[in-house]
């Protein structure tokens, strides 16, 4: 074949495929945007059969057995369980068990094949399963799909399963940032009984700066339980890594009180930029005026995330205000900027303009504004 | 027979009030989204309105708002997700009779329906 020939041959074949192309994209999309209306359909069918089931609360199942397997039905109880609460949540949970729902998908999520069936499965039993599917999930804390482990874990910290607790903080060290942080997600769930298994694993992994250790903290704190604090207090003096240091600052931050205080304002001095950054966001949260001289220096730090922080920490605060508009007097331009930002967030820049504007404006309402306009005049 | 106006995004929640709604006797009417509440609410005669606060168009405290300001004076009680105190506080203060956090009872908001509207 001469190459002519060939060149005439591959562009041939080229064309071919993107024709064949062109035509399963033309004949495929709109059969599943069909089948796709079609479950929407059914899935509103089953909003309606369902919530008069709830309205008549008579027991009786208009419904025959063979919706369980049907998807749309799936989804119409999941998308009202999130909605309902209390004894009409108990209704939805005795439609469950009387079409075997949780052992129907168990068997789903056990399945080799068709992950997507497997996903929904597992999304499924996250959401509607009993205390009597969690077998089935703690088997599946390891699974190869990580959006399966995700709904796993989930759904564990939904029912509060106990045994939970140590299988999820075991996969701490081994799953990527974002599972990682959707395991914690559910152990917050679990509230206070989650605190001492968090505790036991950051003394443990903390000296060995692994990387769930700051995931670990981080759950401390939206759990809030103050019991943790000496637990923190002992890993920020014991801690080198600055992940975790941060962590611990922001956490004490978070669930505050009295033993929280001075570590966080000693953070607030730190050598490192990050931590005096963290330090200065959690000196707000922990919501004590006398944090506010601290705060103050923070103005005129040399890193910018110090001083924004800082400043937006004062605009929280009681006289903290005050603190801004004398800032902006200061001899350092950073200071000056940092303060007038946080006062422009805080909506002090629109309140100042109306009061000058009535009459009512005060020689800081003009300073603040001629200091915003010159600043916008230089843009 | 009263007439009641529901307003929320998700289908779930209009279908699941609506349906309790009308099996305690009321006539509803459903929308979608704020602009649709605020013209129903504003055009038709309504006796009691149930929105969401998050909606596309205009947001629950936003129909509210307008409907006030339009001397709109039926009952009005706001619906949420969102579980935060000011919003509670400020959709009161504009003038909503009831604030009812999701996930919710049904049974519960058919009541408080009730009761808003022999308060009326």
């Amino acid at each position: 074949m001469d190459g002519l020939t060939v060149l005439r041959v591959a562009v041939t074949v080229v064309f071919a495929l993107n024709g064949l192309m062109l035509a399963v994209i033309l004949i495929v999309k709109p059969l599943h945007r069909a089948r796709d209306d079609r479950h929407r359909r059914r899935r509103s069918t089953y909003i309606a059969l369902l919530s008069r089931h709830l309205a008549s609360n008579s027991g009786k199942v208009e419904m025959g057995k063979k919706v369980a397997d049907d998807q749309a039905f799936l989804d119409a109880l999941i998308d009202l369980r999130s909605v309902i609460g209390g004894e009409e949540a108990e209704m939805l949970g005795d439609l469950v068990d009387r079409f075997d729902i949780a052992r129907k998908q168990s068997v789903n999520l056990r399945r080799r094949i068709r992950t997507d069936r497997r996903l929904r499965a597992a999304v499924a039993l996250a959401e509607l399963a009993d205390e009597s599917a969690a077998p089935t999930l703690m088997a599946h804390l390891a699974d190869n799909e990580q959006e399966v482990r995700v709904q796993c874990a989930r759904g564990l910290g939904r029912m509060r399963w106990r045994p939970a607790i140590a299988a999820i903080l075991d996969r701490f060290e081994v799953e990527t940032p974002w599972v990682r942080s959707r395991f914690a997600d559910s152990l917050v769930d679990y509230g206070t009984e989650a605190t001492w298994p968090l505790i036991s694993y950051i003394r443990v992994h903390h000296r060995l700066a692994a990387p769930g250790v700051p995931s670990a903290v981080r759950t401390l704190g939206a759990i809030g339980d103050s019991e943790a604090v000496p637990a923190l207090l002992e890993v920020l003096d014991d801690s080198t890594d600055a992940e975790i240091q941060i962590a611990v600052v922001e956490t004490l931050g978070r669930i505050g009180g009295p033993m929280a205080f001075d570590p966080v304002e000693k953070a607030a001095r730190s050598e490192d930029w990050r931590l005096r950054a963290k330090a200065a966001t959690a000196l707000a949260t922990l919501g004590d005026v006398s944090v506010i001289p601290t705060l103050a220096l923070g103005l005129e730090d040399e890193n910018w995330w110090v001083r924004r922080n800082s400043a937006s920490s004062l605009s929280h605060l009681p006289t903290g205000i005050d603190v801004l508009y004398a800032a902006l007097l200061s001899q350092d331009r950073f200071a000056r900027d940092a303060a007038s930002e946080a006062l422009a967030e805080a909506g002090e820049v629109l309140a100042a303009r109306a009061r000058i504007e009535s009459g009512r404006g005060e020689p800081r309402d003009i300073h603040l504004v001629d200091h915003v306009d010159k600043k916008l005049a230089l843009l | 027979m009263k007439r009641i106006l529901v307003a929320d995004d998700s289908e779930t929640v209009s279908m699941l009030v609506s349906t309790a709604l009308a099996n305690a006797g009321y006539s509803v009417t459903t929308v979608d989204n704020g602009m649709a509440a605020f013209s129903v609410g504003s055009e038709q005669d309504i006796d009691l309105a149930i929105i969401d606060q998050l909606m596309p168009g205009l947001l629950g405290m936003e129909v509210l708002e307008k409907w006030k300001s339009d001397g709109r004076d039926f009952p009005v009680i706001m619906l949420s997700s969102v579980n935060d105190e000011t919003t509670i506080v400020d959709s009161l203060r504009m003038g909503a009779v009831d604030f009812v956090r999701k996930p919710f009872l049904v049974k519960e908001l058919t009541a408080r329906v009730s009761l808003a509207l022999q308060r009326r």
